[in-house]
């Protein structure tokens, strides 16, 4: 194990690090890394590359891929593109990270009635639209309507109280129902 | 992509600029994706000092611990404790075996068979040792060896299940289910046995199968199209032939088909599929029989279908 040990201490940080540039979510990235280190263990005794450093890439990189293609398509990445672009500060860093974000996003969902939450996650997380929800949980598309519209405004008063930055959210939730108003125009 | 790619990197992204670099990648192989996440990992490596954090060791624990559990099969200490385990236990299972034989006590559980169990509502795919496929509906469970027994391929069977048997004529494949022995000689079919049931019933697709009666060592030779019913309690065999075959395996396209359904057995049907209890008020609510095709894995489809039938308004979630 010691060989491992150092390549461990040598190169997880940066697969860490890495990942996160594409995967933005700490969870999936750490997954990513230990999935990418056991299958290298299992792998050790054939491996014949001398290059370290691309045979983790290697390892790594359909898992990568993937993870990246997702979140970049992700409804939520969406929204978190709209609400920094209402809050982006002087020196142009982002005013919260996606990560935290997300956990929001999903504090709300947990926080809201059932059918609320079920209608938020499949907007949110599995990118239907209004109608695709409505029939497939055969509510009323109004219901549907107002789930998403209740669950943003929630999501705007988790953001705010965990910010204390009121200009972050409220250009969001305007963004945010804006959008949803024009996409149920078309 | 290049620079669209830095500003997601740096989460800077405007709107427009997500949507058009959206619709680049979108467009790109894994491969080119790939490819492009390989010179960004080179220059990544070369700019970046390595630290070990906190969470970092925590990690690092879990692949340890998934690492050592992959590992344990190989331990040869261990095969050296169980085999002198075994050496002093054999004798044991072996009276206690034909002790429970002899007394009739035979439950079926055999230590050497591994087991797949579904709860209610659940459903599992098994592939068994031997290449077959066997589909579980709700509430069943398969037992089975990791080789054949006596050059046969043996199981032990309750619930309800889609077989996909592997041809292997060498090695003929034996299913044991309440009141009926079942002998396959490469096929699919569907088998009915829930031990609350009075009668087994096996409905075949295609291929042969042979059943024998327990009770009355009848055999029957069963061909496509065709359904057997085998009677516990006598252990009788009739087989009819069905022209609604696959509507005995609608339950795998999660579909529940109902013909002239009497009302207690359109709600136990539901509950059985879902793993719920139905309400006394929507009990009261479907108060005729019931003819039609309910999907089995989309309840507020179901109940929405239910609703519109029985023109009840009554809250699913109470």
């Amino acid at each position: 194990m010691r060989a491992f040990d150092t390549i461990y201490q040598l190169y997880a940080s940066k697969l860490l690090g890495f990942c996160m540039r594409y995967v933005k979510s700490r969870e999936d990235a750490e997954e990513i890394v230990q999935d990418t280190f056991v299958a290298l263990w299992n792998s050790r005794e054939s491996i014949k590359s001398d290059s370290l450093r691309a045979l983790l890439f290697t390892i790594a990189r359909n898992r990568l891929v993937n993870a990246y293609k997702s979140r970049l398509n992700s409804p939520i990445y969406e929204d978190f593109v709209s609400a920094e672009a209402y809050s982006v500060s002087v020196d142009g860093t982002p005013s919260i990270e996606y990560d935290e974000f997300e956990k929001s996003v999903y504090d709300v969902m947990d926080s809201l009635p059932e059918t609320q939450s079920r209608v938020l996650r499949l907007s949110r997380i599995d990118g239907l639209s209004h109608k695709e929800i409505a029939q497939k949980t055969g509510l009323s598309l109004q219901t549907v309507k107002n789930a998403v519209t209740e669950g943003m405004k929630r999501l705007k008063d988790e953001l705010s109280k965990r910010h204390n930055d009121i200009f972050v959210a409220i250009p969001l939730l305007l963004s945010v129902l804006f959008r949803v108003y024009i996409v149920n125009i078309i | 992509m290049d620079d669209l790619n830095r500003k997601y990197i740096n989460d800077n992204l405007t709107p427009e600029e997500l949507k058009k670099l959206r619709e680049q990648v979108n467009t790109l192989s894994d491969e080119e994706i790939g490819d492009a996440m390989l010179k960004d990992w080179d220059e990544f490596l070369d700019a970046r000092s390595c630290d070990m954090d906190e969470s970092l060791m925590r990690m690092k624990a879990d692949i340890d611990r998934r690492i050592e559990e992959s590992r344990k099969p190989r331990r040869s200490a261990w095969i050296k404790v169980v085999s002198l385990a075994a050496t002093i236990l054999l004798p044991l299972f072996v009276v206690a075996t034909v002790y429970l034989y002899l007394n009739g006590n035979y439950s079926g559980t055999d230590p050497r068979q591994s087991h797949v169990i579904t709860a209610k509502g659940e459903r599992a795919k098994v592939m068994l040792p031997d290449g077959s496929e066997v589909s579980l509906n709700s509430d069943s469970n398969i037992g089975y060896y990791a080789d054949y027994v006596d050059g046969k391929r043996k199981v032990r069977f309750t619930g309800e299940a889609y077989f996909n048997v592997s041809k292997d004529a060498d090695h003929p494949f034996h299913i044991t289910v309440q009141g009926l022995e079942i002998v396959v000689k490469g096929t699919s079919f569907n088998l009915l046995a829930r031990p609350d049931d009075d009668f087994t019933e096996v409905a075949l697709d295609n291929g042969s199968v042979e059943l024998k009666s327990d009770k009355t060592s009848d055999a029957v030779s069963l061909t496509p199209g065709h359904v057997a019913l085998v009677d516990r309690s006598t252990g009788d065999i009739s087989v009819t032939k069905a022209d609604d075959i696959a509507a005995r395996s609608a339950w795998l396209r999660h579909e529940l088909i109902f013909v002239n359904a009497t009302p207690e057995e359109l709600v136990s049907r539901i509950e059985d599929a879902y793993g719920i209890t139905v309400s006394s008020a929507v009990k009261s609510a479907l108060n005729d029989t019931f003819t039609g095709t309910l999907p089995s894995d989309d309840l507020d489809e179901a109940y929405a279908v239910l609703s519109r039938v029985y023109g009840f308004d009554i809250p699913i979630y109470i």
